[in-house]
């Protein structure tokens, strides 16, 4: 098709044509995703814990830190889709990690964003970062499918179906 | 594929920078910020090596239907989120602005024509019926 073949998809030069890989774990066909990749293969020191089903609602500030600076001292979630809300304190750091829909949410529904939105959606303004949720690029698909007729699999050649 | 009508996308692009700033913020910094994409964008992105669209072709799945997906790499149109609630529980509202940008309409338009040319390359007497976008 006149498009070079890649040696590496996923290292520097990521330009080319080649087979992409799948999310299937090789050695059993089972899906492979991040708690089967990463989590359960690891021994339990007991020094994490994952809490499953908990929806972050938002990240709560010290009140006595700098509005420019700004510190965090709890998550709040809810285990129960938001008929009771709890929070965890943090010692060390937070790290949102909620993709591109859901960091600037959980973020604009702490305080912290453009002002005219959170007055708008009547939420207290912590820190003012008009950036927040900007920016946002989606990639412009289109999509083509086919049938194939006639697709013959290895029985049906056998058994002339 | 885009080859020698590069140098004219990325002219209009930069020449249109200003027009097609976003309108969906008070600051300025933000608008400085849609612009110094929109010139990376077309300054350093278009005229190198890197691809402007991402073509996945899918074998067969479990009706025996083939794709093939044309993907943008590089949208000029950029859109936002923002909540219009405070019930953390409520769905953000997302607004991805197709299409805001008609200097990158070119790509963004030319994904069909893109999809036949390479169907069309398929010598593969199978292929018989489309099944999506037409039926």
């Amino acid at each position: 098709m006149g498009v070079a073949a890649t040696t590496d998809l996923y290292g520097g030069e990521n330009w080319g044509a080649c087979v992409s890989t799948s999310t299937i774990n090789p050695s059993n066909g089972t899906r492979s995703y991040s708690r089967t990749g990463y989590l359960d293969p690891l021994p339990d020191h007991g020094n994490y814990d994952v809490l499953a089903n908990a929806h972050v609602t938002r990240i709560l500030f010290d009140p006595s830190s700098p509005s420019d600076n700004l510190t965090a001292s709890s998550v709040e979630y809810t285990p129960d889709g938001g008929a009771t809300l709890k929070t965890i304190k943090v010692s060390k750091e937070v790290i949102l990690a909620a993709g591109s829909v859901g960091s600037p949410t959980v973020l604009m529904h702490s305080g912290v964003g453009p002002s005219d939105v959170l007055s708008e959606a009547s939420v207290q303004l912590v820190s003012e970062l008009p950036a927040v949720g900007q920016h946002l690029q989606d990639h412009f698909v289109s999509h083509w499918m086919g049938t194939i007729e006639h697709m013959l699999t290895q029985t049906e050649r056998y058994f002339d179906l | 594929m885009y080859g020698s009508s590069i140098p004219a996308m990325q002219s209009s692009i930069l020449s249109q920078i200003d027009q097609y700033a976003p309108s969906t913020t008070y600051d300025p910094g933000v608008i400085g910020g849609y612009k110094a994409i929109c010139n990376t964008t077309a300054s350093s992105i278009f005229p190198s090596p890197i691809g402007l669209i991402e073509l996945l072709f899918m074998n067969s799945d479990g009706n025996g239907d083939i794709g093939i997906t044309a993907a943008l790499q590089h949208p000029l149109s950029q859109g936002r989120i923002y909540i219009n609630s405070s019930d953390p529980m409520a769905y953000p509202v997302i607004d991805p602005n197709y299409l805001s940008n008609p200097a990158g309409m070119h790509p963004e338009t030319q994904l069909n024509s893109i999809i036949k040319l390479t169907t069309s390359r398929c010598r593969n007497p199978h292929r018989r019926h489309e099944a999506r976008p037409h039926s």
